[in-house]
């Protein structure tokens, strides 16, 4: 895969999730009066809702920075001369996971910084007073889950970039993981049903997305770097 | 040094029980066709790929139980080493990097590379990237890459197989002049068996994994019993001399040019001098006889008709 289309990728995906939040949640927010009574109900409801794919859009450049980060370097031919550094496995791992990690927790946390500053400027135009966003639920998905998720990507990929020889294999296989961010997403829609309580139901798909996020990237950790091993990476070309 | 080294992919033998002697401070050259195990060798020998049997040891680290240790003494360049640069970085970035992962200290880094781009004559186009130079341009930065961290042993996979004719030699000299001016070990891997004639002092042969022949470049020519070519002038008839070379039974291929016969030996070493006598005794008259040079190529297709038989 070319450098650029990493580049425009990740650009893309970072301003995608902000712009569409601000579009989903801002957006209807400024539109509806303060004083109507389904205001209330529409803050509620897309806060949860717009913190959930904030964090889906942010982890996604995740996985993209990480398949270039091994398999990119297989693809582009630039593995060999690392792999004859004097690094040991854990530093080359610990690199590539810190390389892909990093950017992708500042897009995270950017992200949800200007999304929350633009949603708040928007009601303010339009005469609505300000809320919080994220909510306490939000900023425990965002700032907690989200790198949670974002790890498990990336030590999927790692685990994998043994096996594949093409980003793009790499990015399909290893962005499954971004799944997990489906629970949050989904699950507060269960409400509606009028089934549990709607904050209740929030922060126990919160907690659930936490759980499967930790478990994932134990394992994939775990296996990753249990697994990895130069000569698969240098012989699966 | 590598002992009874073996390498298999599944039931693929790459390398095959392999011994091999590289002295320090030798230019070792490693010749075979493609998909002979040259590459895996030397990825063998770098700690990249991990032996199925048997052991190397490079400059007295084992490949196993060392195997950081190996790395911090060896450079590499790996096969096609100018695709394997960072084509967007510059050339000086490009060492700064590798500078900084093998540890080198800080404020030694840019004297180091100044020192490395200088001596390529590549301080010019230290913030071109290397995408934008030419194939032997990026060669040669390949070949800083690997001798940034001072290394005692450089491994070279096929280190002009993509080069022109004049960025080849070039690159040849390199080799010549940094084992002069820092003695490293340099191992070779090549198919090339006129650039391995030129530059090597040691050589061995590898096909399907197994080395059929090794020893002084010199030393094999000599020792080896293969044909050899001699030219014999005379001052007399010639196609009677070439009739007379026919005649032998050791005498593989005769050809005439001008006053001259051009006679393939079998056996060189005791039928040459047979070859003199019968051509004496005819009543030819000699006035030079002399022997062509037996090149790799010939010690190499010898070897590998002797394994065929």
């Amino acid at each position: 895969m070319k450098v650029r289309y990493v580049k425009y990728s990740f650009f893309g995906t970072a301003l995608l999730g902000p712009i569409l939040v601000v579009m989903m949640v801002g957006g209807p927010l400024a539109l509806i009066p303060s004083t109507s009574s389904d205001y209330p109900i529409m803050v509620s409801m897309m806060i949860p809702l717009g913190s959930a794919i904030l964090a889906l859009m942010a982890v996604i450049p995740a996985g993209l920075i990480s398949a270039n980060a091994l398999v990119g370097e297989k693809e582009q031919r630039t593995l060999e001369p690392l792999l004859v550094t004097p690094l040991t496995d854990r530093q080359l791992l610990w690199g590539k996971v810190l390389g892909s990690l990093i950017p992708c927790v500042i897009l995270l946390y950017g992200g949800t910084a200007v999304t929350a500053i633009a949603i708040n400027v928007l009601l303010l135009v339009m005469g609505n007073p300000l809320v919080l966003f994220p909510d306490p639920p939000g900023m425990f998905l965002i700032f907690v889950v989200g790198p949670i998720v974002a790890l498990a990507i990336i030590s999927t990929m790692i685990l994998i970039s043994g096996k594949v020889s093409r980003v793009y294999e790499a990015y399909q296989t290893g962005s499954v993981a971004v799944l997990v961010l489906m629970i949050p997403l989904y699950l507060p829609m269960m409400q509606f049903s009028g089934s549990v309580g709607s904050l209740d139901l929030i922060w126990l798909s919160d907690l659930i997305t936490f759980a499967v996020a930790l478990v994932l990237a134990s394992l994939t950790w775990a296996l990753a770097t249990k697994r990895f091993n130069r000569d698969q990476m240098v012989t699966q070309v | 040094m590598t002992s009874r080294l073996t390498k298999r992919f599944g039931d693929i033998v790459a390398v095959d029980h392999i011994d091999l002697d590289v002295p320090e401070g030798s230019i070792f050259g490693l010749l075979g066709p493609n998909g002979a195990g040259k590459s895996t060798t030397v990825r063998l020998l770098c700690t990249l790929l991990r032996p199925t049997e048997g052991e190397a040891v490079v400059a007295g680290h084992n490949v196993v139980e060392a195997p950081v240790e190996v790395r911090r003494v060896v450079g590499v360049l790996p096969e096609e080493g100018n695709h394997t640069l960072y084509q967007r970085m510059t050339a000086y970035e490009n060492l700064e990097y590798f500078a900084k992962l093998y540890g080198i200290p800080e404020e030694e880094i840019p004297r180091r590379i100044e020192e490395l781009l200088r001596f390529m004559d590549l301080w010019e186009r230290r913030d071109d990237p290397a995408g934008e130079l030419s194939s032997g341009n990026r060669q040669r930065l390949a070949l800083c890459r690997a001798l940034l961290h001072r290394p005692k042993v450089l491994l070279l996979d096929e280190p002009t197989a993509s080069l022109d004719p004049v960025a080849a030699k070039r690159v040849r000299e390199l080799i010549l002049s940094l084992s002069k001016k820092y003695g490293m070990t340099f191992f070779i891997n090549s198919h090339n068996l006129a650039e391995v004639q030129r530059i090597c002092d040691r050589i061995a042969i590898i096909d399907q994994g197994e080395i059929l022949l090794a020893g002084e470049t010199d030393d094999l020519r000599s020792r080896l019993k293969v044909e050899q070519v001699f030219r014999v002038r005379v001052t007399n008839d010639v196609a009677k001399a070439a009739s007379v070379a026919r005649s032998a039974e050791f005498v593989r291929e005769v050809s005439t040019e001008a006053d001259t016969i051009v006679v393939k030996i079998a056996d060189p070493s005791s039928n040459n001098s047979r070859l003199m006598r019968m051509l004496l005794d005819a009543g030819v008259n000699i006035v030079e006889f002399s022997e062509e040079e037996v090149t790799l190529e010939d010690l190499y297709l010898s070897v590998i008709r002797e394994v065929k038989k």
